[in-house]
């Protein structure tokens, strides 16, 4: 049987923490990833317009260029951007919600496990894979095609597939988590307070969904 | 990057906030190092490695949490007959010993044109106010950085001047609030701190860019003993 060499996806780690991209590194090259490194935003920005990336994985706050303008800047100078997953290690519901204004949905808090890392790092692989034609039918699959859309900054689809999700099953925080962001990147406060309380009925250990409320208290 | 609220709770709680994010990097490094050290698979040299990382990690740590706590506990000034040359050489010889492994050597001048021996001080907390000025100059790209006192009037006014990369005036504006940091795994208090001393001592900090190249942060200290 003739073996198929599959190719290596490409990650870009931006973070400032010199330990942070040497564990992160460690901990996700192999065969299925290789991955590069920039020590802030500057250099995070001049490499991705050299080299195409699979995935970026950047740290919010860094001295000079955050993780944010960097996404930004990013997003203004190709059309082409690739999905990125925000590390942080304190989540600050403006930033998150800006980052996902940005495409970047996905994150994970510090202190995180190898483990998690390298599963968010495929679940947005796969999502990203996943064939434009391909028609979800479980609320998981509703979810995911949900967070590609909201990836490629379409708001709407997003929402109509967490709709759908929700009447599947109506019993995933995540969903109703997911809807307040799109809620609140339409500006639509109030509908999201409400989705983000359901979430926290659901999971009242959803820490980002507490964090939105108290951020749309305060 | 912030500034911290006028409000004393809101202030604790943004304080807090932002120092759990410091101690959340060292963290997460040591728990993923934990976790590859645990799988038993790695090379020696890359367990070593990784060790080392650990290791260090947790000398940081204890390094961010003194930090903290120093900035939020200074004691009041204990003014005492402080010797001016003794004092700038020593925090000279401190600063450059620590950094002496990471950095290309920087000429570090000191300087005493005060005419006097002695000032009436605290002298611990005028040492850690020169030494965090003094670091942050020395992590400036500096070539040459020089430690100076001169008086004017009743005051002693200690200046650290350097030929590094400058300060822009957004930067100036926010050099001494804390968690402000432009440098890479800085916490961003040293300033912060060096401004507390100065105020407890009566004096005042301020930061002036020395184009075409430089920085020269200048204390003010009113002498205690006159």
């Amino acid at each position: 049987m003739d073996m198929v060499a599959v190719e290596k996806k490409n990650i870009l780690v931006v973070d400032d923490e010199k330990n942070i991209r040497f564990t992160v590194t460690h901990a996700l090259t192999s065969d299925e990833f290789e991955i590069d490194e920039a020590s802030n935003g500057i250099e995070g920005l001049k490499k991705s317009q050299e080299r195409s990336y699979d995935l970026l994985l950047v740290d919010l706050r860094m001295p000079g260029m955050t993780g944010i303008e960097m996404l930004r800047e990013i997003r203004r100078r190709k059309e082409d951007t690739p999905p990125a997953v925000v590390i942080t290690a304190y989540g600050i519901p403006q930033q998150l919600l800006e980052a996902a204004s940005l495409g970047a949905i996905d994150y994970v808090r510090k202190p995180f496990s190898i483990q998690t890392l390298r599963s968010i790092v495929r679940t947005i692989l796969d999502r990203i894979n996943l064939p434009g034609d391909f028609l979800p039918v479980t609320a998981t699959e509703h979810l995911e095609v949900a967070k590609r859309k909201l990836m490629f900054g379409d708001g709407d689809g997003a929402k109509k597939h967490l709709q759908q999700a929700i009447a599947l099953d109506p019993r995933n925080g995540e969903d109703f988590l997911l809807l307040g962001v799109c809620l609140l990147l339409e500006e639509n406060r109030d509908q999201a307070k409400e989705a983000f309380q359901r979430a926290l009925m659901i999971d009242p250990l959803n820490k980002t969904a507490s964090e939105y409320l108290a951020w749309l208290a305060a | 990057m912030e500034t911290l609220s006028k409000d004393p709770t809101t202030a604790v709680a943004e304080f807090v906030r932002l120092f759990a994010h410091e101690l959340n990097n060292p963290l997460a490094t040591i728990r993923m190092s934990a976790e590859m050290l645990q799988t038993g698979t790695l090379p020696p040299e890359m367990q070593n490695e990784i060790v080392d990382v650990v290791f260090n990690e947790t000398i940081r740590m204890e390094a961010l949490i003194e930090q903290a706590v120093y900035y939020t506990a200074i004691p009041p000034a204990n003014p005492l007959p402080v010797e001016i040359g003794q004092l700038l050489e020593t925090v000279r010889d401190a600063e450059t010993n620590s950094i002496a492994e990471e950095a290309s050597p920087i000429a570090v001048e000191v300087a005493n044109v005060t005419g006097l021996e002695q000032i009436g001080a605290d002298g611990l907390q005028l040492a850690r106010l020169l030494r965090e000025v003094l670091a942050n100059a020395l992590q400036s790209g500096a070539s040459r950085v020089e430690l100076s006192a001169r008086c004017d009037n009743d005051d002693i006014i200690f200046q650290v001047s350097d030929d590094g990369e400058g300060i822009s005036a957004a930067a100036a504006k926010k050099i001494f609030q804390p968690f402000y940091t432009t440098r890479e795994g800085r916490l961003g208090l040293g300033l912060a701190t060096a401004k507390r001393i100065a105020e407890q001592h009566g004096g005042a900090i301020e930061v002036t860019d020395a184009a075409p190249a430089g920085t020269i942060v200048s204390i003010r200290i009113p002498n205690s003993a006159r």
